[in-house]
């Protein structure tokens, strides 16, 4: 069966498409403004003239290889292209300002190709028992799951919890927006028909992390700033961080495809998760957020993972885990292919061919992610002048690309400003939009909770699993109140 | 525009009252105490706690700080900039439906180019070659509907 799938892939026309279109998702992705889902949703309407395994396979590479792309103008200009790669990219770019922008992106581009490759063995050996467990996962466990993910972006990034928790606040108010509600009432919408789907996140976070982003380029002195160009070898540091970080490695794919098998939660809980895992663990704690590649390391190959854990749900049972996996299934069923538990047993040739090409989709990223990482790195070292207008201008494209409405534009417009305000009061970004990105799941789950535990919130810790995620959020929450309760009695003994 | 903590926790308590005032007038599902309006009543009532939090925390720090501290940007020729790119987005909004992409977002370039004292030639240069290509690979081959006006009209 594997020589049947192998001849499938092995066929010029799918590497070629395989090629082309990792490097239409590397130029897409690597551009401040048009993001991983963008390039997915773009490339639909050309699958439709292609065979079943070409098709896919084209989704598969361009969306891994945008996703990475999207770390480039992360490192480079601190413009994530993604909610999962903002939990690192503070890390990032510091560690690009520092000049080690190579070491930073060669870390990127390696680790999440490792992420991807052991996320897919996992789905290669395991996807039925993997989605066994993950259909065990009642609200009670979601719920605590996403409550997980957000406080590990208020309280483990940099600066003040207080500050995360504004900027969690804002994202949370902005998801209540909509008719996506238990009862379906039209929240918050002042009658705006566009505003019923709610505020979509990808708008959003263009406008909080892009153009906020042009405005303060704007406020500094020099307009003239020129990033500087990537220098140094790529791949070479990557080696040594593998031998310094083995277990971050492994930890972060596991963990990430663990999370990603659940349908829904995908690699933005999962990257935060792991970033979180990181810096607990870790001998040097008080270096994340500064600069330091060790949470990189971890939370990047925990995003791949993820990306490739959503695989599972999607294939096994068809429930798509985010909205890339929903437009391959979209594709799946388009070409025939009705993923499902039957389509293991009908066409198992096809199901390897597919884990096939998400092997060699991550073995390629390496080659075009090191091309992709110089010609960014030149065209990005452009006079700021000139390339802030022109990214504007994408921003504005991608904006409207989503949805090809306007209303796409005028919600970054309102995010970039919303952004740029936060920014001068020191409210970091990233807690902001996964509280958008996860408020509609976690009230979902909220209140299906409630009504099943008759609002009595110990049910909340009754069944095994979910009690230890709530209790892990719980420690999540305790360590700085503790902190700085401590601190507060250590400053009346003193004085 | 930097605000103290006093005013960003006022800020934030009040939004937060009025997501929970507002939150009753959104139905409960048939027979059972949630609904609609249960998230608005949790996330509001956290706002709350957040900005009473934030309120103790000014209060502390005392009345000697400004409430209020613009950016020096804001006070010259920086200012103007951080504007334009917010006009520059909202000319495109107002104007590509009615002229097409290419004008206005080939305008909107000059502009901000030229606020950043851009050379006159390679400005318009950039901004006609940019707003050309960005259009036909978006429309012609990404088939994105961006908007269509005489100029575009032209190219097929």
């Amino acid at each position: 069966m594997l020589g049947q799938a192998l001849s499938i892939v092995a066929q010029p026309d799918v590497l070629l498409t395989v090629f082309l279109a990792g490097c239409f998702g590397m130029f897409v992705g690597a551009i401040p403004g048009l993001t991983a889902s963008m390039a997915t949703a773009l490339l639909v309407p050309i699958t439709f003239f292609m065979d079943p395994v070409p098709a896919i396979a084209s989704i598969v590479a361009a969306t891994g290889m945008a996703i990475f792309a999207g770390d480039i103008a992360g490192t480079l200009m601190r413009m994530p292209g993604t909610p999962a790669s903002a939990a690192y990219v503070e890390d990032a770019h510091r560690l690009s300002q520092a000049g080690r922008a190579n070491e930073a992106l060669g870390a990127c581009l390696f680790f999440s190709a490792i992420g991807g490759i052991l996320g897919t063995l996992v789905l290669s050996f395991a996807a039925p028992q993997l989605a066994e467990i993950a259909l065990k996962f009642s609200s009670f466990e979601y719920f605590w799951l996403v409550m997980l993910g957000l406080s590990s972006a208020v309280f483990v990034s940099a600066g003040s919890p207080i500050l995360g928790l504004v900027s969690l606040f804002i994202g949370l108010s902005a998801s209540l927006v909509g008719q996506d509600n238990p009862s379906g009432a039209a929240r918050y919408t002042f009658g705006s028909i566009e505003l019923l789907a709610g505020i979509q996140f990808i708008p959003a976070m263009i406008g909080l992390f892009a153009l906020s982003e042009i405005m303060r380029s704007y406020t500094k002195r020099s307009v003239d700033a020129r990033i500087p160009p990537v220098k140094g070898p790529i791949f070479r540091p990557q080696f040594a961080l593998l031998r310094r970080y083995p277990k971050q490695t492994l930890r972060g794919a596991s963990v990430g495809t663990l999370i990603g098998a659940l349908p829904g939660a995908g690699a933005d809980i999962a990257a935060w998760v792991s970033y979180a895992i990181s810096k607990k663990f870790s001998r040097q704690p008080e270096k994340f957020g500064t600069g330091h590649v060790e949470g990189l390391v971890e939370a990047g190959s925990s995003n791949n993972g993820a990306v490739s854990g959503a695989w599972i749900p999607a294939l096994v049972f068809g429930i798509p885990g985010d909205t890339i996996t929903a437009i391959v299934i979209g594709v799946m069923f388009v070409k025939g292919l009705n993923p499902g538990p039957m389509v293991f047993i009908q066409q198992p040739e096809m199901i390897y061919a597919i884990f096939m090409v998400f092997v060699l989709a991550n073995l390629m990223m390496l080659p075009i992610g090191w091309v992709a990482i110089h010609a960014a790195g030149r065209l990005l070292s452009a006079p700021q002048r000139i390339q802030m207008p022109l990214i504007l201008v994408f921003c504005m494209v991608g904006s409207f690309a989503i949805n090809n409405s306007p209303a796409g534009i005028i919600i970054m417009l309102a995010f970039g400003v919303l952004g740029f305000l936060m920014e001068e009061n020191e409210i970091p970004l990233a807690p902001a939009i996964l509280g958008l990105v996860l408020g509609p799941m976690i009230e979902k789950h909220f209140i299906t909770s409630m009504i099943k535990a008759d609002g009595n919130l110990l049910t909340f810790f009754e069944r095994p699993i979910a009690a230890g995620l709530g209790i892990a959020t719980l420690l999540l929450w305790a360590i700085p109140l503790i902190r700085m309760l401590t601190r507060h009695r250590r400053g009346v003994t003193t004085s | 525009m930097k605000s103290d903590s006093l005013f960003l926790g006022l800020l934030v308590a009040l939004i937060g009252a009025v997501l929970v005032a507002t939150s009753w007038a959104y139905p409960a599902l048939p027979g059972q105490a949630y609904g609609a309006g249960t998230m608005p009543r949790v996330v509001g009532s956290g706002g709350v706690l957040l900005g009473l939090v934030l309120i103790f925390q000014g209060w502390r720090q005392g009345a000697s700080r400004q409430r209020f501290a613009l950016g020096a940007w804001a006070r010259d020729r920086r200012g103007l900039g951080v504007l334009s790119v917010l006009l520059a987005a909202v000319v495109y909004i107002l104007a590509a439906d009615l002229v097409g992409f290419i004008p206005v977002a080939s305008t909107v370039l000059i502009a901000l180019m030229l606020i950043g004292r851009v050379q006159a030639v390679t400005a318009v240069i950039t901004a006609l070659v940019a707003s050309v290509l960005v259009y036909v690979v978006f429309s012609r081959f990404l088939l994105v509907p961006l908007p269509r006006g005489p100029v575009e009209s032209l190219l097929w």
